[in-house]
């Protein structure tokens, strides 16, 4: 029971680390002021990258770097072409999202000739490896509750700095100030598009660190299109947490036993009716739905949200 | 240089002409490098390959029951025969005992005739089925099993022959389950050969024009598009989007080491070398003017929907089950069963244009939800037992004939579909810039608090404009299962929702240009696919210079800093 129980556990974190880091990620470029669609691109030129560079390295690590690297730059263009461009945000992260699935497909064959899926890498090990647990000890419990992978706890970690550093420290206020109210924020000497900059790109490194996650600590290679609309869900459970940090992680949480259930619960029975695997499936799309109609109450975007500002326009 | 030109736009000249003449001054610029890069490799001006033809017969008979035995006859070297052994007998084969042992043995004029014996009649389909793509894939499959092969000059060389005895029985279920025959215009391998043959070498004509071809099309469509609008956008932006575009796929091509000239030789080949490739290129044309109206009428509501996807596998579900279930003459249920896709799917959207009302959810969020909602919804359907039917995907059963859309051409899967994309687009036209209602909607798209003090219900034009966006991609949905896959299947219907975001954008939610683009999209299609079959290079380009579009469409300003403009 002990096990079970643990596996649950385990197997929600793994479900919900690329939505909640990415979703906190989401969190610094929706309250600058900028809407990113494109996490899903993010994400997946994030697993991408990470292959790649631990491919070429043998090294799992220096792939999180790439993956984190690569993302942030794919995002740089995002925020470029938002901020300078005053490019409708939306349709930028459309647009991206298409070459993101395309580009990578497209390098995978190239790079490794195979159709859409790239050669295995060297996996990030697990905690237990990692601090040197021996194969012996398979059966304890300390084995078995460090049984996954780093990178969940250094997302938890970034979580809780995240929350500290958006409510907590100047730049958090600047930031959340430049996506309320842009103008007002300019007038105060804050530099708009140097805050809008650092909150979009800081979402682009976050999921490059989620799409990491993926290819090199749950799957090892990269496949067509792996993210499976993560990102779009991560931006769901941004909206849900009401664009916190902590709410954004337990939401994700929700999302992650959802989908752990998935795997676990393979019949369900109510009132000695069988509920269909597809309904469970459903469930937490549904579920969204419901709560943001307004159980939870009402979610309100930061007011800037979408605007690009400029100091000539009134916008 | 850009400067240079601006004398046109402040003197006399109209400034309509000196879009256009800085469009195409451009367009020009961009097109030189290729042109430049190109002069450098010798392929591309499509030289005639001196290079002898390899011919490698092969012949199957295949009995009723499902054993085949095949004799291939190939030049006597070595590498032929190992590179024949692996490709048309399998590459894990298990050497056979007895009767089914692989036979070796030389003919008098030098070449090796190797035979062998297939009892396992599934074993038997498979390689039938691979060598139907054989012809398309021969150079990808020779790059992977014998490295050395890879040689342009090689690869050009290598030509099979297939012939095939098939008892009349196999011959039925092929062109009973259509999907074979349609693809290749042709029953018996044969025949198919023969298309090939004739595909390969208008490929080598078109290879010198290619570049030249694309770029007076895209001209042509453009400037089409553009008659229908009244604004300088709509014809400068798209343009030079699509320009930049090829110009990134270009140096992509470049990069990986190929030719761009003769990828967008393929590309143009493949989407105008035969008629069966402009049917082709029409038929995937079809579902992307559903798609490409559903989204553009959304959006001119104010709505962006994004979830075409769902809504047109709703509409095509809806459809299949009418097909099926209901039997009454083909007059009547024709309509029925597209009454039945537009109702379900339109409904289905409506509820999101119902929460954004309601609820103030953002149709963005609602409808992702929705998507992955009705996925697994469909997954479930389809797996009912009273809509399930055997296969390697799970699909629904047949459609009865009295719910076919009638094809145009005998073996071919283009239908009357297009007929009615194009009266819809013509519908959604006049719905939009000729209606009270149109004018309601487009009041709402362009400042909904204002419309909403003029009189103008805001909540009531949202979830007509939902409800008509979703009818328009069930409507594409009913299309695809009624003129071309006759079932609903859980992967055949991937893909068409988003490209409709995609069409809507280019052409800035003009009803009528999507038209356009939808064919712009439906060409580099059809013709990627065929690029990629003749030179290897991954489909996905086609995405990459979609994805390119659609990002400096977002980013007119990008452009405008270009030309100097003034917003």
């Amino acid at each position: 029971m002990q096990d079970y129980a643990l596996r649950i556990i385990i197997s929600t974190l793994s479900m919900a680390a690329p939505l909640f880091i990415t979703g906190t990620g989401a969190i610094f470029s929706e309250r600058c002021g900028v809407i990113n669609i494109a996490l899903e691109a993010m994400m997946l030129i994030g697993a991408f990258c990470g292959v790649i560079g631990a491919y070429y390295t043998s090294s799992p690590w220096i792939g999180v770097l790439a993956a984190i690297a690569g993302a942030g730059v794919f995002s740089a263009i995002h925020a470029l072409i938002c901020i300078k461009y005053k490019a409708n945000q939306v349709v930028s992260g459309v647009a991206l999202n298409m070459l993101a699935s395309g580009l990578t497909v497209f390098l995978v064959e190239i790079i490794f000739g195979m159709r859409g899926t790239s050669e295995n890498v060297a996996t990030i090990p697990n905690i237990n490896a990692m601090i040197g647990l021996a194969s012996d000890s398979k059966n304890t419990l300390l084995y078995k509750a460090l049984d996954f992978s780093p990178l969940i706890l250094i997302g938890v970690i970034i979580v809780f700095i995240s929350n500290a550093v958006l409510f907590k420290t100047v730049f958090g206020l600047r930031l959340r100030a430049v996506g309320e109210h842009a103008q007002a924020a300019d007038t105060l000497g804050i530099n708009v598009s140097k805050m809008r900059y650092a909150g979009v790109i800081i979402s682009g490194l976050l999921a490059g660190l989620a799409g990491a996650f993926l290819s090199l600590s749950l799957s090892g290679n990269f496949r067509k299109d792996m993210t499976a609309g993560r990102g779009y869900i991560a931006l769901a459970t941004m909206i849900i947490g009401k664009w916190k940090p902590l709410n954004v992680f337990a939401a994700s949480l929700f999302f992650g036993f959802a989908q752990a259930a998935e795997t676990f619960v393979t019949s369900l029975v109510i009132f000695g009716y069988v509920v269909p695997p597809q309904f469970i499936q459903m469930l937490p799309y549904i579920l969204t739905l419901v709560i943001l109609a307004g159980f939870v109450g009402k979610a309100l975007p930061p007011h800037d949200l979408g605007k690009p500002y400029s100091k000539e326009e009134k916008l | 240089m850009i400067k240079m030109l601006n004398f046109l736009y402040y003197k006399n000249v109209s400034a309509r002409f000196s879009f256009a003449l800085k469009a195409i001054i451009i367009l020009a610029l961009a097109a030189a490098p290729i042109f430049f890069l190109c002069a450098q490799d010798p392929y591309a001006y499509g030289q005639t390959q001196t290079a002898g033809k390899i011919l490698i017969t092969v012949k199957s008979k295949i009995s009723a029951e499902g054993s085949m035995h095949r004799e291939v006859i190939t030049p006597g070297d070595a590498k032929t025969v190992e590179f024949a052994k692996k490709e048309f007998f399998g590459e894990n084969l298990q050497p056979g005992t007895g009767e089914n042992a692989l036979l070796e043995e030389k003919l008098d004029n030098g070449s090796v005739k190797l035979s062998k014996n297939f009892e396992d009649a599934e074993e038997c389909a498979g390689i039938l089925m691979v060598e139907k793509d054989f012809y398309f894939t021969a150079r990808q499959q020779i790059k992977q099993s014998i490295p050395q092969y890879y040689d342009r000059e090689v690869m050009d060389s290598v030509i099979a022959r297939f012939e095939f005895e098939l008892p009349a029985s196999i011959i039925k279920i092929q062109r009973d389950k259509k999907n074979l025959s349609r693809q290749f215009g042709s029953f018996t391998a044969n025949e198919f050969v023969l298309n090939a043959h004739s595909n390969m070498d208008l490929f080598y004509q078109f290879n010198n024009m290619g570049p030249v071809s694309v770029i007076f099309i895209i001209f042509a469509a453009i400037f089409a598009a553009a008659k229908f609008s009244r604004r300088f956008d709509f014809v400068l932006l798209p343009l030079l989007a699509i320009a930049i575009a090829f110009l990134f796929a270009a140096i992509v091509i470049l990069a990986i080491g190929e030719s761009p000239f003769a990828a967008l030789g393929a590309i143009v080949t493949g989407a105008f070398g035969s008629k069966t490739a402009v049917l082709n290129l029409l038929l995937s044309a079809t579902p992307l003017i559903f798609t490409g109206l559903a989204v553009a009428f959304a959006f001119n509501c104010g709505l962006f929907n994004i979830g075409g996807e769902s809504q047109l596998m709703i509409g095509a579900f809806a459809a299949a089950a009418c097909g099926y279930y209901i039997n009454v003459s083909s007059f009547v249920h024709v309509p029925l069963v597209i009454l039945a896709a537009v109702i379900s799917a339109g409904l289905f959207a409506a509820v999101a244009g119902w929460l954004k009302t309601r609820f103030d959810i953002h149709e963005v969020i609602s409808t992702i939800m929705l998507n992955y909602a009705a996925y697994a919804l469909l997954g479930y359907l389809v797996l009912l037992p009273c809509f399930k039917e055997n296969g390697p995907n799970p699909q629904t059963k047949q459609i009865l004939s009295s719910a076919v859309l009638a094809p145009f051409f005998h073996r071919h899967a283009l239908n009357y579909g297009l007929i009615i994309a194009v009266f819809a687009a013509l519908f959604i036209w006049f719905l939009l810039y000729k209606t009270t209602t149109g004018f309601n909607i487009r009041a709402v798209g362009l400042n909904a608090a204002a419309a909403e003090y003029s009189g103008v219900s805001v909540s009531k034009m949202m979830i007509f404009a939902m409800f008509v966006s979703g009818a328009l991609a069930g409507l594409g949905g009913a299309e695809r299962v009624m003129g071309v896959f006759s079932k609903y299947n859980s992967t055949a219907f991937v893909g068409y929702g988003f490209d409709g975001i995609a069409v809507a954008l280019l052409v800035n939610n003009n009803p009528i240009g999507v038209i356009f683009s939808a064919l712009l999209f439906g060409f580099l299609k059809t013709g990627g696919a065929f690029m990629n079959r003749e030179i290897g290079i991954p489909v996905e380009l086609v995405i990459i210079i979609q994805a390119v579009i659609i990002f400096f469409m977002a980013a007119d300003r990008i452009v405008k800093n270009i030309l100097k403009l003034k917003d």
